[in-house]
C-alpha cells in the first residue's frame, strides 16, 4: 500500500517550519521573520513597557482561519482593564473579539486552585479550542502563589510538555527582570525571549526592545528603539552595515560643490558616494555650504535630502533665499528639507527617517546639518557611533554623496583628536574657522580626502550673499 | 499496554469494526501527546489503544489487528522505522495501515520503510484527524478491489 503515500500532502512541514507575523513589520524584520510557528517565549519586561501592546497587536493581526488565539490573564492584571485599554488601539478590531480572538480570565480559579488551574485550562483550552496562538498575562504572576522551585519546576515541565504537544505557538509575558533569567525555570525552555525596557532620560523615556533568544533562527541583535503609539509599537530597527560593502574603486565620478574655489582644491570635488565632514565654529560657514552643496544638486537635476535639527523650516527657507534660490521652487525641483527638533530628537528614529528616504534610489545628495545634535540626543555614544557608520556604508553603496556638518569650538589640532570618531567614518575631513581676533577672517583646510590629492593648505575664505568661495 | 474503555476487540479486520469504530494502535511514549491523541481520535470516533515501545506494539498489533498504527520512531525496544517493516513483511498484518508520526523530519526514510503517510509534530488535531480519515479510505478501496485480504 505504499503506493499510496500521503505524506507529500499532509507532512505538516510547512506549518512546522512557518511564522507567526507579530502585526508589525519592523518587529518581523528584527525577529528574522516573526516568531517560529510552534514555538514557546517569553515577553518580558517592567510594567508600562508595552508587552500587552505588543502581544494584542500580535493576536489581532492574526486572527481569522480556521483557528482561535486565546488570551489567558492570570493575576496581576484583571480582564477587563487587559480589555478596557486593548480598545483604545487602532489594531482593535470589535469584530474578532469573542470569535477569532478567546479571553479567558483565570484569576479567581488560580487563586482558589493553585497553579494547578492553569494546567487545566490550558489543557480544555488545547482540546476545545485547537487554538494557534496562547498568550498567557502574566505568567510570572504565577511565582507569587507561593509555590515552592521544585513544584515550579515541575509544573513548567509540565506545561512545557503539553505546549510542545500542540501546534500551538505560546507567549508567556511577565514582568521579568535580568536576574530572573537565571533564576526562574520558563526561561530554560523557552524557545525565545523577548525583553521590553524603557531608560529614562532628562525629558522623556527612551523604548527599547531586544532579543534575548530566538532558537533555530537568526534576528538582530541589539537594541531597537520604539515608541507606544495609537497603532501599537512603532518601532525602529538598529541599523547595521549593508553586507555588500562600498567599492571604492567603481566611484570615479566626482560631484561640484557648488562652492567656487572648494572643487579645484579637492581634486575635483568629492566623489560620487562619499561623505565629507565639515568641521567648523559656529559662523565660520558650515550651515551655508551644506545648503550651496545641496542647491548645485537641485541646479543639476538630482533629488537631494537636507535634514536639520537647528533652524526650522521657516529658518531654512530664509538661507536658502538669500544664497538667491526660490526656496519653494527649490523643493519643487528635488530638495527635500527634513527638519526634527533637537528637543523631541531621538537617533533612531531620525536614523530610520533618513533610512527610509534614501533607500527609494532616487537621492543622490545627502546633507546633515549637525551631527552633534544627534550626539547630544544620543543616551550611549557608541550607539550613536554605529549607527553613523552603518549609515554612511549604506548611503556608500548606494552612491549617495554626502556632506555632514559638526560644531567645534576647538582648534585645528584638538578638532582632529576630539572628533576622531566622526572623522574616521568620513572620507574627507575639512576644517573651517574664523580667528577670534579677526572674526571677518575666516579659513579652510582640508585635512583628509580618501584616494584623492587634495590641496592642504590654510585657504582664505569669503562669504557674501552668493554664499561660501574659497581662495 | 493501555486500553480504552471503548475498544470492543476482534479478530477480524475490516475498516470499520470494533462495534462501528475503526480502531487505531498508536505507539508512543509522550504522555502530553498520547493525551491528545487520544481525546482528539475518540472525539473523530475511532477507538484508541496504546503502546509505548515498538516491540510490544508488534505484539498488540497481531493481537487487535488495528485498521492503523500511529507511530513516533523514537520509541524503545524497536524502533518507529523497524516497526513500519515488520509490520509491511508481514503476511498477518497486511490490511494494517502505518502513519509514521514524527518529531523527526524522516519522511523519505518512513516512505522507505513502508509507511503510507507520514505526518511531522507537533500535533495538530485537524491535520491528524483528516489523514487518519484518509488512510481508511485508500485502506477500504484497497480492500474493497482485493488488493489486501
Amino acid at each position: 500500500m505504499s503506493e499510496n503515500w500521503t505524506g507529500e500532502i499532509s507532512t505538516g512541514e510547512a506549518a512546522v517550519f512557518a511564522r507567526i507575523a507579530t502585526g508589525n513589520p519592523q518587529a518581523d524584520e528584527i525577529l528574522g521573520g516573526g516568531f517560529p510557528a510552534n514555538s514557546i517565549n517569553i515577553v518580558m519586561g517592567q510594567p508600562g513597557t508595552g508587552k500587552t501592546i505588543f502581544a494584542e497587536q500580535m493576536l489581532f493581526h492574526s486572527a481569522g482561519g480556521p483557528r482561535q488565539s486565546v488570551y489567558v490573564t492570570t493575576l496581576s492584571e484583571p480582564m477587563s482593564k487587559v480589555l478596557s485599554y486593548v480598545q483604545r488601539f487602532d489594531f482593535f478590531d470589535p469584530d474578532r473579539f469573542g470569535g477569532d480572538i478567546h479571553y479567558e480570565d483565570l484569576g479567581a480559579d488560580l487563586a482558589e486552585q493553585g497553579p494547578e488551574a492553569l494546567i487545566s485550562c490550558l489543557d480544555e483550552t488545547i482540546k476545545t479550542r485547537s487554538p494557534k496562538i496562547i498568550v498567557i498575562d502574566s505568567f510570572r504572576a504565577i511565582h507569587d502563589l507561593s509555590v515552592s522551585n521544585d513544584d515550579m519546576r515541575r509544573l513548567i515541565s509540565r506545561i512545557a510538555g503539553l505546549l510542545s504537544a500542540y501546534e500551538v505557538t505560546a507567549f508567556l509575558l511577565g514582568e521579568y527582570t535580568q536576574d530572573d533569567i537565571r533564576r526562574y525555570p520558563e526561561f530554560a525552555i523557552a524557545d525565545g525571549i523577548v525583553e521590553l525596557a524603557r531608560q529614562p532620560q532628562t525629558t522623556r523615556d527612551e523604548r527599547f526592545l531586544r532579543v534575548l533568544k530566538l532558537r533555530g533562527s537568526s534576528y538582530r541583535e541589539g537594541q531597537h528603539a520604539f515608541r507606544i503609539t495609537s497603532g501599537g509599537l512603532d518601532l525602529y530597527p538598529r541599523l547595521v552595515a549593508p553586507r555588500v560593502p562600498e567599492s571604492y574603486d567603481s566611484l570615479s565620478t566626482r560631484l561640484a560643490t557648488g562652492v567656487p574655489g572648494l572643487d579645484e582644491r579637492m581634486g575635483g570635488g568629492p566623489f560620487a558616494g562619499s561623505t565629507t565632514l565639515i568641521v567648523g565654529m559656529t559662523g565660520s560657514g558650515k550651515t551655508t555650504l551644506g545648503l550651496q552643496f545641496a542647491l548645485e544638486g537641485v541646479k543639476r537635476g538630482e533629488e537631494v535630502l537636507f535634514i536639520n535639527f537647528q533652524e526650522n523650516p521657516a529658518q531654512l527657507r530664509r538661507a536658502i533665499a538669500s544664497l538667491g534660490f526660490d526656496p519653494e521652487a527649490a523643493q519643487a525641483s528635488g530638495l527635500k528639507l527634513l527638519y526634527a527638533s533637537p528637543v523631541e530628537l531621538q537617533i533612531d528614529s531620525i536614523v530610520v527617517q533618513i533610512f527610509d528616504a534614501i533607500k527609494s534610489g532616487s537621492i543622490r545628495r545627502l546633507v546633515i546639518d549637525a551631527v552633534g545634535d544627534l550626539s547630544h540626543a544620543a543616551s550611549d555614544p557608541q550607539r550613536l557611533h554605529d549607527y553613523l557608520y552603518s549609515l554612511i556604508q549604506h548611503l556608500a553603496v548606494r552612491g549617495v554623496t554626502t556632506v555632514l556638518t559638526l560644531e567645534s569650538w576647538e582648534g585645528f589640532t584638538s578638532q582632529v583628536e576630539h572628533h576622531q570618531q566622526f572623522s574616521y567614518m568620513s572620507d574627507n575631513l575639512i576644517f573651517l574657522a574664523w580667528r577670534a581676533e579677526n572674526p571677518d577672517r575666516r579659513t579652510m583646510r582640508i585635512v583628509k580626502m580618501r584616494g584623492s590629492t587634495h590641496d592642504a593648505a590654510v585657504r582664505p575664505v569669503d562669504i557674501d550673499a552668493k554664499g561660501l568661495r574659497v581662495s | 499496554m493501555s486500553s480504552s474503555s471503548e475498544v470492543p476487540l476482534s479478530q477480524d479486520p475490516p475498516v470499520a469494526n470494533r462495534a462501528g469504530k475503526a480502531l487505531i494502535l498508536v505507539v508512543e511514549r509522550d504522555p502530553h501527546i498520547r493525551d491528545l491523541e487520544s481525546y482528539f481520535l475518540n472525539e473523530a470516533g475511532f477507538a484508541v489503544e496504546f503502546t509505548t515501545d515498538g516491540e510490544s506494539a508488534l505484539a498488540a498489533a497481531h493481537t487487535l489487528q488495528p485498521d492503523i498504527i500511529i507511530t513516533e520512531v523514537l520509541v524503545p525496544k524497536l524502533d518507529g522505522l523497524a516497526l513500519c517493516r515488520s509490520v509491511k513483511a508481514d503476511p498477518d498484518l497486511r490490511s494494517t495501515v502505518v502513519l509514521v508520526f514524527s518529531i523527526l523530519a524522516v519522511q523519505s526514510r518512513a516512505r522507505e520503510a513502508g509507511a503510507d503517510a507520514f505526518l511531522l509534530k507537533p500535533l495538530a488535531s485537524k491535520r491528524l484527524v483528516d489523514t487518519v480519515r484518509e488512510l481508511l479510505l485508500i485502506r477500504s478501496r484497497l480492500v474493497n478491489r482485493g488488493d489486501v485480504e
